[in-house]
């Protein structure tokens, strides 16, 4: 198969996904490539945080800079994906008072609003932190539903006439002196070889832009930085909570709807494709982040997952120490003049990064419309979730309607599963659990997809989307997809679910005998 | 005060075992228990050994000659320790005892027989209660037959069953009824408000009318285990006569009310010999030296000690709270024993989930002495008058083997007689 376009996108995470908005809203025709579902990549494994730019402020003005912006922005146009929570940066004893200082000297050369509070008033407005913080600063830190997000960011596209082809991998490039003249690709479901021709293709494949560079023939320079979170049972802190000192491991705490989300870690990896979080990685979060919230030595985790950083320019030091501002490579000093990559950055500035992007591409294209994404806003994803977290958790206590409920977790119907079910096969896209979890959260709870798993596979049986024996091979996927998240959190609590759901799978089904 | 002669801890499945057997044997029995055991989460049907070994995921027919291999290969295994003759005495006894009661269990007493579950998988087990005994049969001789789900009930989906199972048995069909038409009060489907109607006669009747026209030549039906609560065999009786074909349950996930009836049915029949049961709180040990003196009762309003000469320590693994696993290890509480375990945790389970041969951790567990008595880590008995039974011990993994019900039963039997067999020493 052949297929023609003015501009390719290779990577369906949210800067993939901002790009072809941005591409469209400028009237430029445009077809998005990604070789699994989308935010498979760093957009699907991240704190969920809107930065205010305080992280970065004091060592990283570049990047602070661009958050401050990008905060404001996004809170405008794309508020229902956004949870305005704010955000404090907590001093503990011990740690250099000096900070705090240049923490605000910084904050007032950037332009970001901080205000130190008094201690007693942040300890009442979140009254699990450590009661012997020494410093409070307020800040406009934010959560943010990255599936929400990209999803949003896709329709929106797709209503504008963009194309999106998931599990679509790009095998080869063929290339004469100055262009890419074929992007070759594979279904990955299907094997069907598709053949495609741009005048223009974007890279925005995350950690994996130096593989897309290399099928060009072209080098660039990437260090992967793995970062490891972990997933509470339930939603300890109202606002974001950062430690004021420099960025290290386990500084973060994220309210993300019902739960709290604790990281990170920075660890250079080589190998993209098989991310675990070890026992010790885990532990280090547990300790750093209890420091602050010491509720968390006694929380129940349901979930530790990691995601990879590309982090441009390399060498010696520390990653910690690395710019997270983003770059726009145009590859014209590398003879081609139709490929531009777009890579590092952060979830926050995803809409700048497709800005820039953009920009590039169309100058090549001589179209002159300038970019509109700060102004228009981007439509809800139409999936009813609302982040507003006292109705989510109102919605969680109401008794379930007359039992027509799949995920009890997350409070998921049988109707919204539907709505998404059919918007998937008419994507051409197989309804299977994990495809509705990165949609609606449903397997996202305690359970981990224990039980929601079994009873979504149920549903797609009953309603024929499931053909033959293939159910019990979708659900053990399903299940083996969540475990490798939930191996590394398994004591206490969460180890007695686990356990539950092994006696139950196996002593009740016995699904793991093959009989 | 009160003094008795052992005091079981945990009040599922093994610690029921034992006070049966302590009772049996004259002994004055009193079951103290935190939680009210795994039990009621399991399917109902009673596993004694159906695969072995793990690593090869190897079915076996027969139980006992997978036994014999097993006791003779694994020492360290519980039912190793109890040897071939005490697992069998144990097995026969309690399955007579289950198949004289109300659920009337059933059992081809050389051989494991294969149950369809609600995902259509087939499960090795080797007593199973009356309402499930034709679902053995149907699929034996794979005969036409119907699996009825009921609309709204999202936790049992018959063509997920069916569409399992159909290229191997083409006779199976599904099909749904909507209940909300045959209930008086029709708020919600669950599995308690469908048990709570097959109970009643008028139910019964509404929707054997409705089923009937659907049996389409089905030489057998299959349901949800839904057909009531203790008084499930009759209600599969009724259903049987105004059908006119075998009624059968199938074994749902969660919640399960066949685990559920039989938690309910050795409680009676513990309660009608006259062993005291206390449930829901916490307990505690005293200890004198290298004994136990007494067991702490921490009831609500006040404590209750009760002095015993032996203890059974029947608290299961780590569901039943039995063990406890914190970030750097898995502990026994009421002991106060750190176990032996992989260095890290990151070497407590296996990159796969459902993966042979099984999470290392869940091998981990109490050693003993051929007594039944848990030993520390120098090799000698925490306590001289305290055995453990059930789950808690190490060196199996039921799950895999499908031995769960077996472990539980025979070891809780094996650990009233050492008690029994100590006291006539002495």
């Amino acid at each position: 198969m052949k297929i023609e376009t003015e501009v390719l996108v290779i990577g369906g995470g949210l800067t993939g996904a901002g790009v072809l908005r941005d591409l469209t809203l400028r009237g430029v025709q445009a077809l998005l490539l990604e070789r699994r579902d989308m935010d498979s990549g760093a957009s699907g494994a991240n704190h969920g945080l809107l930065h205010s730019g305080g992280r970065y402020v004091v060592h990283d003005p570049e990047s602070a800079a661009e958050c401050i912006g990008e905060n404001a922005i996004l809170k405008r146009v794309a508020s229902g994906c956004i949870e305005q929570t704010g955000g404090l940066f907590v001093g503990l004893p011990g740690d250099d008072e000096s900070y705090a200082a240049d923490f605000m000297a910084a904050a007032a050369r950037v332009g970001l609003d901080a205000r130190v509070v008094p201690v007693d008033q942040a300890l009442e407005q979140e009254p699990r932190l450590d009661r012997a913080i020494t410093t409070a600063i307020e800040v406009p830190d934010a959560s943010i539903n990255p599936f929400m997000a990209t999803m949003a960011n896709l329709a929106d596209a797709a209503q504008r006439g963009a194309r999106v082809m998931l599990n679509t991998q790009v095998t080869a490039m063929r290339r004469d002196a100055h262009r890419i003249t074929t992007v070759q690709c594979i279904d990955s479901r299907t094997g069907r070889e598709i053949e495609i021709e741009a005048q223009q293709i974007v890279s925005a494949a995350g950690p994996w832009v130096d593989r897309i560079a290399a099928m060009a023939g072209i080098e660039i320079g990437i260090a992967y930085s793995k970062g490891s979170l972990l997933v509470t049972n339930s939603r300890l802190t109202d606002r974001v909570i950062n430690r004021l000192r420099p960025p290290g491991d386990g500084d973060i705490i994220v309210p993300g709807e019902t739960v709290t989300i604790t990281g990170t870690t920075s660890i250079r990896v080589r190998n993209l494709d098989h991310l675990t979080t070890s026992a010790a990685e885990v532990d280090l979060l547990v300790e750093r982040a209890s420091q602050m919230l010491p509720a968390l030595r006694q929380a129940r985790f349901i979930r530790a997952y990691a995601g990879v950083r590309p982090l441009v320019a390399s060498g010696a030091g520390s990653d910690r120490g690395l710019s997270r501002s983003f770059t726009v490579f145009d590859h014209e000093g590398d003879g081609l003049v139709n490929l531009a990559t777009v890579t590092g950055g952060k979830l926050t500035t995803y809409r700048l990064m497709a800005e820039r992007v953009v920009d590039l591409i169309c100058r090549r294209l001589d179209n002159h419309t300038p970019c509109s994404t700060t102004q228009v806003p981007l439509p809800g994803s139409g999936e009813g979730i609302t982040l507003d977290a006292r109705q989510r958790l109102a919605r969680l206590s109401e008794p379930p309607p007359a039992g027509e409920v799949l995920c009890e977790c997350e409070m998921v119907g049988r109707e919204q599963v539907d709505r998404i079910i059919h918007s998937l096969l008419q994507a051409g896209q197989r309804p299977e659990p994990n495809a509705l979890r990165l949609r609606c959260r449903l397997g996202m709870g305690s359970c981990q997809g224990g039980f929601c798993g079994f009873r979504t596979v149920g549903h797609l049986c009953r309603r024929g989307d499931l053909s033959g024996p293939e159910g019990n091979e979708v659900l053990i996927r399903f299940l083996e997809k969540r475990w490798g998240g939930i191996r590394p959190v398994l004591w206490g609590e969460q180890l007695r679910q686990e356990q539950l759901l092994e006696a139950l799978y196996c002593g009740t089904l016995n699904i793991d005998g093959g009989l | 005060m009160e003094r008795h002669d052992v005091v079981v801890i945990g009040g599922g499945l093994t610690g029921m075992a034992a006070a049966r057997r302590a009772h049996q044997l004259g002994l004055r029995v009193l079951v103290a228990a935190a939680t009210p055991g795994s039990l009621p989460y399991t399917s109902g049907a009673m596993d004694l050994l159906g695969v072995y070994p793990t690593e090869t995921r190897h079915y076996r027919c027969s139980p006992w000659e997978a036994l014999s291999e097993l006791v003779e290969c694994d020492p360290e295994h519980p039912y190793g320790k109890v040897g071939l003759g005490g697992v069998r005495s144990a097995w026969d006894e309690f399955a007579a005892h289950l198949a004289a009661g109300p659920l009337g269990y059933h059992c081809q007493p050389a051989d494991n027989v294969l149950l369809v579950t609600s995902a259509g998988t087939l499960k090795p087990t080797h007593l199973v209660p009356h309402s499930m005994k034709h679902n053995v049969r149907a699929w034996e001789s794979r005969e036409s037959t119907l699996v009825l789900g009921f609309e709204r009930l999202m936790d049992f989906s018959p063509e997920h069953v069916v569409q399992t199972l159909r290229e191997r048995w083409p006779g199976l069909r599904a099909a749904r009824i909507d209940a909300t038409a045959l209930l008086e009060d029709s708020r919600r489907i669950c599995v308690t408000e469908l048990a709570a109607a097959f109970e009643r006669d008028a139910f019964r009747q509404r929707f054997a009318d409705t089923v009937r026209p659907m049996l389409g030549g089905a030489r057998f039906l299959g349901l949800p285990a839904v057909l009531g609560f203790e008084g499930v065999r009759p209600v599969c009786d009724e259903l049987e006569q105004l059908l006119g074909l075998p009624v059968f349950e199938i074994p749902m996930l969660s919640p399960s009310l066949p685990g559920m009836r039989l938690t309910e049915v050795l409680k009676a029949d513990l309660l009608r010999q006259g062993v005291t049961l206390l449930q829901g709180r916490p307990v505690r040990l005293e200890r004198e030296a290298d004994r136990v003196r007494a067991v702490v009762w921490q009831g609500s309003a006040s404590e209750r000690r009760f002095e015993t000469d032996d203890v059974i320590l029947a608290t299961g693994r780590f569901f039943g709270r039995g063990l406890v696993a914190h970030q750097g290890g898995v502990r026994e509480p009421l002991l106060d024993l750190e176990l032996d375990l992989p260095p890290s945790r990151d070497a407590w389970h296996m990159q796969s989930f459902l993966g042979a041969p099984g999470h290392p951790i869940n091998r981990v567990g109490l050693t003993t002495d051929a007594e039944l008595r848990p030993l520390d880590r120098r090799g000698a008995p925490v306590c001289t008058n305290l055995r453990a039974a059930g789950a808690i011990l190490g060196g199996h993994d039921w799950v895999r083997e499908k031995s769960g019900a077996g472990i539980s039963v025979v070891t809780g039997y094996a650990a009233a007689e050492r008690v029994a067999a100590a006291r006539e020493g002495a």
